[in-house]
């Protein structure tokens, strides 16, 4: 074929494929539409068929504020984060908004803003929200939009999404704008998703989406999943693809694939899992849209949370395996295994991990945890041993006292560098008012190279409850930085070295 | 204007001012209704379960592991008090990453009681839930009557105490009822 022809028939493709998405655009925005239209016709009848609202008339106002204030005494750096969320519903009308001011936030920007406000009507299976909104499609192969405030994440749309919810079948249209990492990014995208329960036991569904990226051209990704249920055992897949606009500079198109399945009885279940992820990042400017399940244990120790693995969406495949089990009325275990390869079968990531715990006597709770996880991502391909023990002991009914040893073992460079980093700390509570804990870090890392840091950290932290409305948190000391993950996402937390203040409260 | 958004000024409003100004309301407190899926795909609403008894709503993921604790513990209570009309709704927050996990654990850990998704966090923010484990137990009627967030060892008592005080209370009431009917 001559390249005339090539091109033209290429160029013929790039304005069909347009043509589609226009016009996909205009369904959805009509759909929506009617959405909108459907809910008020709904709205109305049942005001005309006199249905009694009492329960669902009366109006109420509830808001929570998130506090966050930390004091450097050598820097003499203070950081201010505060959170406020205010919700007003009447009947199926709710209308919300969250102030958000960050002096500075972790970027060193500072700020103050209305960030999320929304407006929601949801009368009998229609719920359409105009404003800001967070959505997941399947497991999140597709799209996936979410708030995590401890690792300052939010990539919440702004838009209209309406949602159908019959017996049986789901259905989402959305279109709206995206949250970037530093603000709203002006590229609309539009998606449908939805699913049918043919039978209790099956459900299949699919998913849409477009956008056009400034400077990149039209993106789609789509796909379908599948879920079987049976007693005891269920299955489910999901398979999506991402086309890239053409162009001589821009990669293939990418793919990737989520297989499940579980196997439960009274007392033990077990989850298998599966992953194949090809050029399938859906980003843009630095947020990703797409958070498909990254399989690896998610941690919960600060020295293994540190070293969670991230997700990367270009160039990974694996499977991950959990057992969760009682053999005795107190004692339960935990098993774990994960592995990551690129897809030359190189391994990037794997981690073995057992834990165990056992009520003695409902006196003593003890629990023990190993992990033996390598990363090759890392620099120095490490390779980390961590044991963990937890044990509370109950002094009486509401007094406790709690201790914790996190070790870890490092070792890198084919065994040319090795530390280990240490956590051990204490805690004496009295429920459900005080706790008193006093935690304790050290690293022999200083030993391994030039160090002009700390070696060890000291932190004393007083929780208390002032009333059931309030959650105070006072810190002093110091605490070593580290990275905090979630969900395959992570976010360098700094280093404290004075007092932080929290408070949590509702109204 | 600036003055009014200044560290200083925003620091006292939010730690002091705010949260000693808006004080617990006297009135009653409603419980704001939610339908949600359990883990077979079934519709739960809050308000289809209340007229039976006291209801806590509890919410927790996977990952944390004082809310697997406080259930643990709350599972005990759920055995005594179920057949008198108590019920627990264990709404669940996990994401993509760990949402397979979440039967194998319930049934593995040996729960009972009803577990709820909650994957657009819907249930979370109209309860303003800013942390978890986040408790709220809700009586017949539809009010709350008890709230807590996070879990110390031992907290299973005080709420033990608190359900056992509102099924008192329900006793009562019932008996009282019945007595009218009878002096009728």
């Amino acid at each position: 074929m001559s390249r005339r022809r090539l091109h033209r028939k290429k160029r013929g493709k790039r304005v069909k494929s347009k043509i589609v998405f226009l016009y996909l655009s205009f369904v959805i925005h009509h759909l929506l539409f009617v959405l909108f239209i459907s809910s008020f016709v709904i709205l109305h009848s049942s005001f005309g068929q006199d249905v009694d609202l009492s329960e669902t008339d009366s109006w109420e106002i509830a808001a929570s504020n998130q506090l966050e204030y930390s004091l450097n005494q050598k820097t003499h750096q203070d950081i201010f984060h505060d959170w406020f969320d205010f919700n007003w519903t009447y009947g199926v009308y709710n209308v919300g908004l969250r102030y958000e001011a960050h002096q500075p936030d972790d970027w060193g920007k500072t700020y103050e803003k209305l960030s999320y406000r929304y407006f929601e009507l949801s009368p009998e299976f229609l719920k359409l929200t105009v404003g800001n909104y967070y959505v997941m499609f399947g497991r999140g192969l597709i799209l996936r939009t979410y708030e995590n405030r401890d690792l300052r994440y939010d990539n919440n749309l702004e838009g209209i999404k309406g949602t159908l919810d019959l017996d049986g079948i789901d259905l989402t249209l959305l279109g709206g704008t995206p949250m970037g990492k530093y603000e709203r990014v002006n590229d609309p995208l539009h998606a449908v998703d939805g699913k049918i329960a043919f039978f209790d036991w099956m459900t299949l569904g699919g998913s849409y989406l477009r956008t056009n990226i400034t400077d990149f051209g039209f993106l789609r990704l789509y796909g379908g999943n599948a879920g079987l249920t049976f007693p005891h055992l269920d299955l489910y897949g999901e398979y999506a693809r991402k086309d890239n606009p053409s162009g001589e500079f821009i990669e293939k198109d990418g793919d990737g694939i989520y297989l499940s399945s579980n196997l439960y009885f009274s007392g033990f279940g077990l989850s298998l899992e599966y992953k194949d992820y090809k050029k399938f990042d859906f980003i843009n400017k630095d947020v990703t849209y797409n958070n498909p399940p990254s399989l690896t244990k998610e941690h919960v120790y600060t020295l293994l949370n540190r070293h969670a693995y991230v997700l990367d969406l270009y160039d990974e495949k694996g499977f991950q395996i959990q057992t969760t089990s009682t053999p005795l009325e107190k004692l339960s275990v935990l098993a774990n295994y994960s592995s990551t390869t690129d897809h030359k079968d190189k391994l990037i990531f794997s981690e073995i991990y057992g834990e165990m715990e056992y009520d003695y006597k409902d006196m003593v709770t003890i629990k023990g945890g190993f992990s033996r996880m390598e990363n090759k991502k890392d620099e120095g391909s490490p390779y980390f041993l961590a044991p963990a023990f937890d044990l509370t002991y109950y002094l009486s009914e509401q007094n406790s006292l709690a201790f914790l040893l996190e070790h870890l073992w490092t070792n890198k460079y084919d065994g040319n560098l090795t530390y280990y980093d240490q956590i051990i700390s204490l805690s004496l509570s009295h429920s459900p008012i005080i706790s008193l804990t006093f935690t304790h870090e050290r690293t022999t890392e200083w030993k391994t190279r030039d160090w002009s840091g700390k070696k060890s950290w000291f932190i004393t932290t007083l929780d208390l409850a002032l009333g059931e409305k309030h959650n105070l948190s006072l810190s002093l000391g110091s605490r070593r930085a580290g990275k905090v993950c979630s969900g395959g996402v992570c976010t360098d937390r700094p280093a404290l070295d004075g007092g932080e203040i929290k408070l949590l409260s509702q109204f | 204007m600036r003055i009014l958004f200044s560290k200083p000024v925003l620091l006292l409003f939010f730690l002091f001012i705010f949260p000693l100004s808006v004080q617990p309301k006297e009135e009653k407190n409603t419980a704001p209704n939610f339908v949600a899926k359990n883990l077979d795909g079934k519709k739960v609403e809050l308000k289809e379960l209340l007229g039976n008894g006291p209801v806590l709503v509890s919410f927790w993921s996977t990952s944390c592991k004082p809310c697997i604790k406080e259930l643990n513990e709350l599972q005990k209570v759920y055995k005594k008090y179920k057949e008198k009309g108590f019920e627990i709704l264990a709404i669940n927050e996990d994401g993509p990453r760990s949402i397979s996990k979440v039967r194998p654990m319930v049934e593995g850990l040996k729960w009972e009681f009803p577990v709820l998704w909650d994957q657009s966090k819907d249930v979370f923010r109209k309860y303003h839930v800013l942390g978890i484990p986040h408790t709220v137990l809700i009586d017949k009627s539809g009010e709350i009557r008890y709230t807590h967030t996070t879990y110390r060892p031992g907290d299973e008592e005080v709420i033990k105490k608190k359900i056992e005080e509102l099924l008192d209370e329900q006793k009562e009431a019932s008996q009282e009822k019945e007595g009218e009917k009878s002096e009728k």
